[in-house]
């Protein structure tokens, strides 16, 4: 963009065409008080702080939404100006009620800072705040609105940054107040509980509900959020040693920005939970006692090698975690297969798509990794297809709203209604798990239609032509009957996504589905088919339940790769990895997370060890997990909270949150993200990869690292993933290492193939289980909800895990609102209480996962994935019946 | 009406309709605006149709239920015509007498003619009454000759014509050239060249340009958008036509206050005529160019009558102004250029085209030309719609056109430009008013509301009244319009209620300063200007509310007294009687007081009292004892 030159206070200054004043003046390190302006929202010119004069033309300006242009010449300090400033913040303080000593924003009130450095006290004018009643009864959010000063930033947060639409302005002149559609309170509106408002208000008027203290923070760190693949960046406010407040980090060009979502705002109460774990515990006497780490890590060290000198090393299994760093991750499989010499490792994250993630990966050569969401703005267009980002990712449901406010065709195609179809051009609803047909049919009709992209086709794929062959030879007309949509809306579909690249959005719809890997395969036809991959305007966006997901996998922590995500059955990959750890690596696949229950149920397997993850919470039939935990010789359990896995082990360890340690995680875009911890871990916790590596040293096989930078720098090796470890920088992305034409700079290299179109399995209907549950998350609770139940607030609030039907059907079954129901599948059953949803289609049971012990799973069956009987973990075929 | 097709079909359709008229030889027009009407204006007219009926006259006589007449004071008005007999007040027991005498003769009733207060003289022409004597009535002209529900009556004063003029063969630029070359400024009160605001809307980029009537007329007492949009409404759509050629736009707005019921009515049905005659529309007259527009009901703020919010109105927003460095005319509604213009300034177009640049340049003065309409109110006698060229002084309105102050009172202040404009006093009444002279004074032309005031009015008070209005009306937007003028009339509350202290007027100047140099819009810049005006022309008033705690014009009541002059007091105990608070207390038998303390200053003692003795005074200044005690 072309600079343009003006003067601010007698000095020449450039800035880019299109910059306002303010921006000019900031670029150029010129400070200018403001107080409704925000750099991500549209200017208001409201507060009138930005003030500035011509120098020639003596005009006063205000900066914020005056356009910078070429030869202005500006003064931001001048006596007049300094005189309107002061009086208008004097205007504003006499507005403002006098309870800055209880007041939780304190220092940080940006009418406060001003005064302060406009030298303000007194008023000298009439004191006449706009009385309104405190209100707090939701336990998330107290507006006290007799302390807003009318800047806006919320309503335009709300409006421009994530889009609910849940507050404007109320009443005219000095009445005006943020409010809500009739001034219900914020429970009864559409509000989402995101917070953003309440982080970005100048004031105290919008407020978090602080559970445990009152006031200002001591301190405030930086960090990344523990919860969802998306890794906002977080702000978090300390008192003592206590985590007590949560924003958006102030940090510039982070991916969320201003926002966040209720759960990065408010669910982080389980860091000061009192069932956090806080010394090693020991079992003796069937009793949990708490031991010296000498004493446990003593102990399991020896009776792991105990029963790998008895058992052998395949009756020992390490599950690990989604949840912990990159450099915890590296630890735990390296510990597994170099010291137990067993395959058997995997982490949580094999639940949410794995199947879909080595399809996608081995295709592209992990060429697709790199995604940054930001490039969503840029889409052409956006499919969003099996995934509900406004419960699951919240800040990506905001992305997308964002684009599609901004007139770029957005399809939703989903069974249900999700808080993304208002914002769509097209809803498809179709069945549950017809993802497939739909995506054969669409590719048909585009190919029908000349959508594709020769262009590309020819630059950098092979085997065209046998898929289109392939698209040919479909009937449109029967797929669409299949996937349960009508062939005008597609149609409309194929109109508006021709010729253009499309953005995809996937989640555990298509994830975790029985078709994934087919349903990945065909999309990622598709998407080559339209040039839509490695490119800013389309790219693949695959939402990733844990923050640490994608890291990992690239740690290695599964049981068929070495880091890198290097096949284990690849001998040149292994000896290169035997070579560097110097030991023999079986080459036979590991166990992966569900097979270690199986195994352990038959007595195969005899001893585990857990780092943070919870399988008696997260895995189908919790009854069977226990029963096989139970059956096994040992268990060890490290994690952070009291679980229900942890009440069954042998030994218990207690780690650290991802805000008491350092490390780096991987997030869902190929983000890399360094965090220092912000508090120490609670009494005798300790950070995890402290604990592997005692634990190691104990074991002998290895000497201690005792730092993190020697298992960066030996990840940096082994991992040319991960080569920006080592550049010392905070944040950074994976590096590409795919062999693929498509990404490499000059377009040279390989070719990727188009797959031969595959065809879905249906499985059988049942006449027993009419119904097809659906196991969606909510946006209050994520995955399991180990550490999301841990919030009261979250636990007590809204919907709780209630069952939802259509109306329709709830009159066929004689249920209404409230009815007390029985929901069985062939595996299990759940009670719950009823909610008659609209947008639910007749035949479908949104069954919410993350509550009540995450019960939801008794529905499902106890099958790996790569089963052929696996059902996936999405749906199941289920009967409802009322408890009277 | 059938569908016209051409330039020429119009002028036969003009024609027609003018030859149509002249086959009844007299009309009797009775003013049918919203003033008029509340004085039964409506139920005269009825009088005069079934009258004319009765007497058999239906062949030579037409009723026409017109536009305003202005003479709003002496509502109802009837003229008729072509003798332009004035018949003001007239009941509906006076018709039978009217439509038998001047409509079936030829005379005059004459004690319902226009009385002159001074010399006593009955004139019955209108041409000779001096309020319609010292006009200029250009815009106001056909108001005796249309009814706005008939469109046919536009046509036979050669309506449109302007319209078939441009569509005929002037080009857009030409047009814009006439406006320019014409020097119309925009009436609602900036005064910007409104010539200019066309060409920037033609040359800005975005397609489709829109052009909007801005009929949110909000100022107390300003009824002049009023009157056009009642009373002719064609006028302003043909203005509003030959814009939209002008400039590019094919879709036009009327933003209309919800309050103007009647001005909504007929402009739904003047667009409904005009569509019909083929005058909105594709195609219009064959001349290739598509207009049509809609009408936008406002909801009743006033700050919505300031362009941006007026937009975000019609955009469906809140009607809260923006930053306006990029210009609605070139970025407005949906960030389209937008051209917004005051009904006046619309009405004006079709006059400039019709009878040229020159002729109009000629009206007026060097930088302000042609004319204004006021809508003339307050202390004043004939109180109405008033029409002058630009540059006529005040004092030739007030007391030629108004004829002065009622009752013999001494005139005090004028008040121009609504309520964000000034105050003029007595020593500024020879100022021409124009733009700029008003604009240096310290007041500002507005939409032309002007509102009279004597020597009983207080300037404080005056100007809180004002303040009082705009901060009710102030969007809340920004700050130092929202907060400063709560603050002001906090201050000016306090002035007049006593409490005023050292140091008020000071801070009162303080805050107007930051409020007409750091608000977001123009409500808020001139929003002081009631305060700044009386200050600098009234300051002792202030001064006396402040220092002596009295009120020198009597009216604010902690700042008077009401005694009881023994002297001429008559003991007739009518003010006792009439006393709510029982503050009036009887000495002796013939004598009275007004106890003090007990007194709440309502007046009714000062009312009851006979006026032959006129014993209950008002002072100025508070009660002595009370002052004592404070």
């Amino acid at each position: 963009m072309e600079n343009i030159t003006l003067f601010i206070n007698g000095k020449g200054v450039s800035c880019p065409t299109g910059s306002s004043l303010l921006e000019a003046a900031e670029l150029n390190g010129i400070k200018i008080p403001r107080l409704c302006y925000h750099p991500e929202l549209k200017p208001l010119g409201g507060c009138r702080l930005c003030l500035v004069e011509d120098e020639k033309t003596g005009k006063i300006l205000a900066s914020c939404v005056m356009p910078a242009s070429p030869n202005m010449s500006i003064l931001t300090d001048t006596p007049r100006i300094n005189r309107h400033r002061r009086n208008i913040v004097r205007l504003m303080m006499a507005e403002h009620p006098e309870s800055c000593i209880v007041c939780n924003k304190g220092n940080r009130c940006q009418l406060r800072q001003i005064a302060a450095q406009l030298g303000l006290g007194q008023t000298g004018l009439y004191h006449m705040p706009n009385y309104k009643p405190i209100e707090q009864a939701n336990p998330f959010i107290i507006r006290d609105l007799t302390k807003c000063v009318l800047c806006g930033k919320c309503i335009r947060a709300d409006h421009e940054l994530v889009q609910t639409g849940a507050i404007d302005y109320n009443f005219r002149g000095f009445k005006s107040r943020p409010l809500t559609l009739h001034d219900l309170p914020l429970e009864q509106s559409n509000c989402t509980f995101c917070g953003t408002c309440v982080s970005i208000c100048p004031t105290g008027a919008l407020a978090p509900k602080n559970l445990t203290h009152a006031g200002t923070p001591e301190r405030e760190s930086d960090s990344v959020c523990g919860f969802c693949g998306v890794g906002c960046s977080l702000t978090l406010g300390v008192i003592g040693k206590q985590i007590v407040e949560t924003n958006p980090s102030h940090l510039p060009e982070t991916l969320n920005g201003a926002t966040l979502c209720v759960r990065g705002h408010f669910a982080h109460d389980f860091l000061n939970a009192e069932q956090r774990l806080t010394q090693p515990l020991m079992r003796a006497e069937d009793k949990l006692a708490p031991v010296s780490w000498n004493e446990a890590v003593n102990h399991v060290a020896s009776r792991l090698l105990e029963i790998k000198k008895t058992f052998g090393p395949q009756s020992i299994g390490f599950l690990g975690s989604s949840k912990c760093t990159n450099e915890e991750n590296y630890l735990f499989q390296k510990i597994a297969r170099t010291v137990l010499e067993t395959n058997n490792v995997d982490n949580g994250g094999y639940l949410s798509g794995r199947s879909c993630l080595d399809l996608i990966d081995s295709r592209t050569g992990g060429g697709w990794r790199v995604s940054p969401l930001s490039n969503l703005e840029k889409a052409e267009s956006i499919v969003v297809i099996g995934a509900d980002p406004g419960n699951s990712a919240p800040v990506v449901g905001y992305y997308i709203r964002r684009t599609a406010k901004k007139g770029i065709p957005m399809i939703v195609v989903d069974p249900r209604r999700t808080d993304l179809v208002p914002f769509s051009t097209v809803w498809l609803r179709i069945l549950p798990e017809r993802d497939l047909q739909l995506i054969n049919c669409l590719a048909a009709l585009l190919w029908k239609r000349f959508g594709h992209d020769t262009g590309f086709i020819d630059r950098f794929t092979e085997n065209f032509t046998k898929y289109s062959e392939g698209l040919s030879s479909f009937n449109h007309q029967r797929l669409c009957v299949e996937a349960g949509v009508d062939m005008i809306s597609l149609e409309r579909v194929v109109e508006l996504l021709k010729g253009k690249k499309i953005a995809f959005v996937i989640g555990h719809g298509i994830l975790q589905q029985r078709n994934a890997a087919r349903a990945a395969d065909a999309i990622l036809n598709l998407m080559l088919m339209t040039g839509s991959l490695g490119t800013d305007t389309g790219g693949l966006y695959l939402l990733a339940r844990e923050n640490n997901q994608a890291g990992a996998l690239d740690m290695g922590s599964a049981p068929d790769l070495l880091p890198g995500r290097e096949n284990l059955g690849d001998s040149r990959q292994r000896q290169r990895f035997e070579r560097a750890w110097e030991v023999r690596l079986s080459p036979d696949q590991g166990l992966n997370a569900i097979r270690m229950i199986t195994e352990a149920e038959k007595g195969t397997l005899k001893a585990l060890y857990i780092m943070g993850e919870n399988p008696l919470r997260s895995l189908p039939q919790p009854e069977r997990v226990l029963k096989a935990l139970q059956n096994l010789e040992f268990l060890v359990v490290q994690d952070i909270l009291k679980t229900e896995t942890s009440t069954v082990a042998h030994v218990v360890l207690p780690g650290a949150s991802f805000s008491e340690k350092a490390g780096s995680y991987t997030n869902m875009e190929g983000r890399i993200q360094c965090v220092e911890p912000v508090v120490s871990p609670p009494l005798e916790a300790r950070p995890d990869w402290m604990i592997l590596d005692m634990v190691s040293e104990k074991m002998g096989r290895f000497t201690r690292y005792d730092s993190l930078e020697k298992i960066r720098a030996e990840i940096v090796r082994h991992i040319p993933e991960y080569q920006g470890l080592s550049n010392g920088k905070k944040t950074f992305w994976i590096n590409n290492t795919s062999k693929k034409g498509l990404f490499q700079p000059d377009g040279q290299g390989e070719p990727i193939s188009f797959f031969p179109v595959a065809f879905a399995e249906d499985r059988p209907h049942d006449d027993n289980y009419p119904f097809t549950a659906i196991l969606g998350s909510t946006r209050f609770h994520l995955g399991s909800g180990t550490r999301t139940s841990h919030s009261k607030r979250i636990g007590n609030f809204g919907k709780n895990g209630h069952v939802e039907i259509s109306p329709s059907d709830g009159l066929e079954l004689n249920l209404v609102n409230g009815d007390r129901i029985r929901i069985q599948s062939r595996h299990g059953s759940i009670e719950r209480e009823l909610i008659l949803e609209k947008g639910l289609a007749q035949g479908l049971v949104l069954a919410p996962i993350g509550f009540e012990e995450n019960d939801a799973m008794k529905l499902l069956p106890l099958t790996p994935f790569e089963d052929r009987t696996s059902r996936g973990l999405k749906t199941c075929q289920v009967r409802i019946d009322k408890i009277q | 009406m059938k569908k016209l097709t051409s330039v020429k079909d119009l002028e036969i359709v003009g024609r027609e309709c003018a030859s149509e008229q002249l086959k009844k030889p007299k009309t009797i027009t009775v003013c049918s605006e919203t003033g008029c009407l509340t004085c039964g204006s409506s139920k005269l007219a009825d009088a005069f149709e079934s009258e004319i009926e009765r007497q058999g006259l239906s062949g030579t006589v037409s009723l026409r239920r017109s536009a305003c007449l202005g003479f709003c004071e002496r509502g109802p008005v009837s003229i008729i015509l072509p003798q332009k007999i004035c018949y003001l007040q007239a009941r509906p027991e006076d018709v039978p007498e009217i439509v038998q005498k001047t409509l079936g003769g030829n005379e005059i009733v004459e004690r319902l003619v226009y009385k002159d207060t001074q010399t006593g003289v009955r004139l019955a022409c209108v041409d000779d009454i001096p309020f319609y004597k010292h006009q200029m009535r250009l815009l106001l002209a056909n108001n005796a000759v249309i009814d706005a529900a008939n469109i046919a009556d536009y046509f036979a004063i050669g309506g449109y014509s302007a319209l078939g003029k441009v569509l005929a063969g002037i080009g857009k630029d030409e047009v814009i050239e006439m406006i320019k070359g014409s020097k119309l400024r925009g009436r609602g009160g900036g005064g910007f060249p409104v010539g200019i605001k066309w060409q920037t809307t033609k040359d800005a980029p975005g397609e489709p340009k829109y052009v909007i009537v801005n009929g949110d007329e909000g100022d107390p007492g300003a009824f002049m958008d009023r009157s056009f949009l009642e009373g002719n409404p064609h006028g302003v759509l043909e203005g509003l036509i030959i814009g939209g050629y002008a400039i590019g736009a094919n879709e036009g707005f009327f933003y209309i206050r919800q309050e103007y019921p009647v001005a909504l009515e007929n402009v739904q049905l003047a667009i409904e005529q005009a569509r019909k005659c083929g005058l909105l529309g594709k195609d219009i007259l064959g001349s290739g160019f598509d207009f049509d527009v809609k009408i936008h009901r406002g909801a009743g703020a006033f700050v919505s009558g300031e362009s941006s919010a007026l937009m975000n109105a019609i955009e469906g927003n809140v009607g809260e102004p923006r930053p306006k460095y990029i210009h609605t005319s070139e970025k407005g509604i949906w960030d389209k250029p937008s051209c917004l213009n005051n009904v006046e300034t619309w009405a004006n177009v079709p006059l400039i085209i019709n009878n040229g640049v020159e002729w109009f340049k000629g009206i007026g003065t060097e930088a302000s030309t042609g004319t204004k309409v006021f809508s003339l109110v307050g202390k004043v006698n004939n109180t109405g719609l008033v029409e002058v060229p630009m540059g006529i002084p005040l004092r030739e309105i007030i007391f030629s056109i108004g004829g002065g102050v009622p009752k013999g009172k001494k005139f005090k202040a004028v008040q121009t430009g609504g309520p964000s404009g000034g105050v003029l006093p007595e020593s500024l009444l020879d100022l021409p008013v124009d733009f700029d002279e008003l604009k240096k004074a310290g007041s500002m032309m507005g939409s032309g509301g002007m509102i009279v005031m004597d020597e009983d009015t207080c300037m404080v008070d005056t100007a809180r009244y004002y303040i009082e209005f705009l901060a009710h009306e102030s969007c809340g937007k920004c700050i130092p319009c929202r907060e400063g003028l709560r603050q002001m009339l906090n201050i000016l509350n306090d002035i007049t209620s006593g409490r005023g202290k050292e140091g008020d007027i000071e801070l009162l100047e303080e805050l107007s300063e930051t409020l007409q140099e750091a608000s977001l819009c123009a409500l808020g810049q001139s929003a002081p200007n009631p305060v700044m005006s009386t200050i600098r022309h009234f300051r002792d008033e202030y001064e006396a509310h402040i220092r002596e705690k009295r009120c020198p014009a009597r009216v604010c009541k902690e700042l008077i007294t009401y005694e009881i002059d023994e002297e001429k007091c008559k003991g007739c105990g009518l003010c006792m009687k009439n006393c709510p608070a029982g503050a009036v207390e009887q000495i002796d038998k013939k004598q009275f007081k007004i106890n003090q303390t007990k007194c709440i200053k309502c007046g009714a003692c000062f009312t009851a009292c006979p006026e032959k003795f006129s014993a209950v005074v008002k002072k100025s200044g508070k009660p002595q004892e009370q002052a004592v005690a404070a």
